[in-house]
């Protein structure tokens, strides 16, 4: 808190002096991997005089600093909130009185180290990452707009009487066979747009430090305040799909798509496999039942982890988040968030009872969550809960609670406390909350698992040597049609 | 032998749970003049689970069959990888790991500290093993090690 404050005072401080001297967008973008940018001309061509250049680089330090807007398609590891690029190389060019000066160092806040071209061998870069829309400069020609994060270039003479000032940069063609981090770090889409930055434009940018903590193998320069590795449940763009049968304590109809929840949680480690952060994010994919529930996530943290971080909610289709979010949670231990509430009020389809899980229903997207905590104390990995977890519901029409098997009830107001009712299987030994990859599409109302998925029953039966495949193979007229690129939006 | 006891279990839990049932949709109805806890319902949960796994030899319901106490029903499985470089194996300054599962999804991606020896567990769909391990180092002169991991 300390250190933010600071930042803040610092920036106002300095924006104070930078009014005269404000950012200016740039007319050239960098266009397929290659910029040919001329730092004399702003957008709508219109001139940047060599003493406001000489006023941005006094102001940085003696630094020209270019913001720059991430433009990259949001395909596999890369999405609206955390894209990236590399810089293979950068040359800035000065002519002053005839004389040409070029300028090759230069710096951003992150690097990686990744694989150029077929090759496998790898190396630092310096690195570029962003996310759609995350500017919110105001004050300043960059008001509204959509800059990400900053370059930094070393330049030690006077640039007033600068004739040309031209920047050339170009940016790695990586390796994308290889995964991630290459795949997350190719330039794909472009273009990338330009900004010259006064120092309180920059000073937002990276202290914003825009879809940062989502990418992956990020080497932060300065102090380490991201992880140095992350590891991913169930995967780094995979989920766990949850799905329950609401009427626990009896029997349900075995179609496990009462209510159905996609959620994924990644450990943020230090170099040495201590957890630093617990991230987390799902969706709501499905309500066929009558019933209305809460979806609680439960992580047994140990005692005095020292929790803080929030939880954002957002409505379907949109990066708003709902009114009452983000939330603040600060606990001591034992993550227990009530996620999702009251689904029969918040997850609806207008013209049905059930929602996603009839055969002919039109898709209704659900709300999507995402929390993002600290841990103030590194916990070894070898005390942090295992995956996946302790996803339940509590069921707002019955007062039950409903857990995976193996798990006990949490909620002291419960009808399972007060009746003192702890197995979460039935009479023919089946569970009432199932877990499955996110290949699986749920039975449509009423069918049976194993009908859906006729290899379940010999999965199971097998102790699971035969058909670990099982949620691959269902019957198309017993499924729903709706896979996680549709309900992941 | 078999059906018949699949019988009688299906008769007592249809007698358990028909008081309660709607059999439109098989759920249960809940109006304002119901009491919503109408009193703790014989709780089915309670009941002992079979003891031996009984399949149907011709249906594929679980409506139909019996699993015994105690059966998992994860398609997950959990394996603990030790991540571990020791300082001769690379020149570079830094090193790095990666996991990933059969379908190329990183399930660990980071910076690990040289000698430390790090357990770390994953939880990865059957189906998805062997998992690939990755180690790096921030030298071009280094190539990168792999090692697989089955289950």
């Amino acid at each position: 808190m300390k250190s933010i404050l600071s930042i803040l005072a610092l920036s106002s401080l300095v924006s104070g002096i930078c009014l005269a001297n404000d950012s200016y967008r740039l007319a050239d973008t960098i266009k397929n991997a290659v910029g040919d940018v001329n730092l004399l001309r702003a957008q709508g061509n219109l001139e940047i005089a060599p003493s406001a250049l000489e006023a941005l680089r006094a102001l940085n330090f003696g630094n020209l600093v270019l913001g720059v807007d991430i433009n990259e398609a949001a395909s596999g590891s890369e999405k609206a909130d955390t894209q990236g690029v590399a810089i293979e190389s950068l040359q800035l060019t000065v002519v002053i009185d005839g004389q040409i000066y070029t300028f090759t160092d230069f710096s951003t806040k992150t690097k990686s180290v990744l694989a150029k071209g077929n090759e496998t061998s790898r190396k630092e870069y310096y690195t570029l990452i962003g996310r759609t829309g995350s500017n919110s400069i105001t004050g300043s020609e960059l008001h509204n707009t959509s800059f990400d994060s900053t370059i930094s270039i070393p330049v030690n003479i006077n640039l007033s009487n600068a004739t040309s000032v031209q920047l050339d940069i170009q940016l790695l063609n990586t390796n994308t066979k290889l995964g991630d981090p290459e795949a997350f770090y190719d330039e794909t889409a472009g273009f990338e747009d330009l900004a010259l930055l006064n120092f309180s434009d920059r000073q937002f940018l990276d202290v914003q430090a825009a879809g940062q903590a989502g990418a992956p193998l990020v080497v932060v320069n300065e102090v380490q305040s991201s992880a140095a590795s992350y590891l991913y449940y169930p995967g780094q763009d995979r989920y766990f799909v949850v799905g329950y049968e609401d009427q626990y304590p009896n029997k349900g109809d075995y179609d496990f798509n009462d209510l159905v929840v996609a959620y994924r949680v990644s450990y943020g480690l230090t170099t040495e496999g201590k957890v630093t952060q617990v991230n987390g994010e799902g969706y709501l994919v499905a309500r066929g039942g009558s019933y209305s529930h809460n979806w609680h996530l439960h992580m047994a943290i140990p005692t005095s982890a020292g929790i803080v971080g929030q939880i954002s909610m957002y409505q379907p289709n949109t990066s708003e988040t709902d009114v009452n979010y983000p939330t603040y949670v600060n606990v001591d231990s034992g993550l227990d968030i009530q996620i999702f509430s009251d689904t029969g009020i918040t997850f609806k389809d207008d013209q049905r009872a059930f929602v996603n899980t009839e055969w002919d229903s039109q898709f209704v997207p659900g709300q999507k969550f995402a929390f993002a905590f600290d841990l103030e104390y590194p916990v070894p990995l070898s005390q942090m809960p295992s995956a996946p977890f302790d996803p339940y519901l509590y069921v707002l029409d019955t007062g039950y609670e409903i857990h995976l098997p193996g798990k006990l009830p949490r909620l002291g107001y419960s009808q399972n406390t007060a009746l003192g009712i702890e197995s979460f299987v039935d009479g023919q030994g089946f569970p009432f909350a199932l877990t499955a990859p996110d290949d699986w599409q749920f039975p449509n109302e009423y069918i049976d698992l194993g009908i859906a998925y006729p290899q379940f029953i010999d999965f199971i039966g097998s102790n699971k040597d035969n058909n670990s495949d099982w949620y691959l193979n269902g019957v198309n007229s017993a499924t729903t049609k709706y896979n996680s690129g549709k309900w992941k939006w | 032998m078999t059906r018949y006891f699949c019988a009688i279990s299906l008769v007592s839990v249809a007698l358990v749970t028909s008081g309660c049932m709607n059999a439109a949709d098989g759920q249960s109805e809940v109006t304002e003049s119901t009491p919503i806890i109408a009193g703790p319902p014989t709780p089915i949960a309670n009941l002992a689970a079979p003891t031996a796994t009984v399949l149907s030899d011709d249906s594929k319901a679980l409506e139909d069959n019996l699993i015994a106490q105690g059966t998992s029903f994860s398609s997950f499985a959990s394996t603990t990888i030790t991540l571990h470089v020791n300082d001769t194996q690379f020149e570079g300054s830094r090193v790095f790991a990666k996991v990933m599962d059969q379908s190329q999804n990183t399930l660990f991606l980071g910076e690990i500290a040289v000698n430390a020896h790090i357990d770390i567990p994953f939880e990865v769909a059957r189906n998805l093993y062997p998992l690939t391990v990755e180690y790096f180092s921030n030298a071009t002169a280094d190539q990168p090690l792999f090692s697989q991991v089955s289950l």
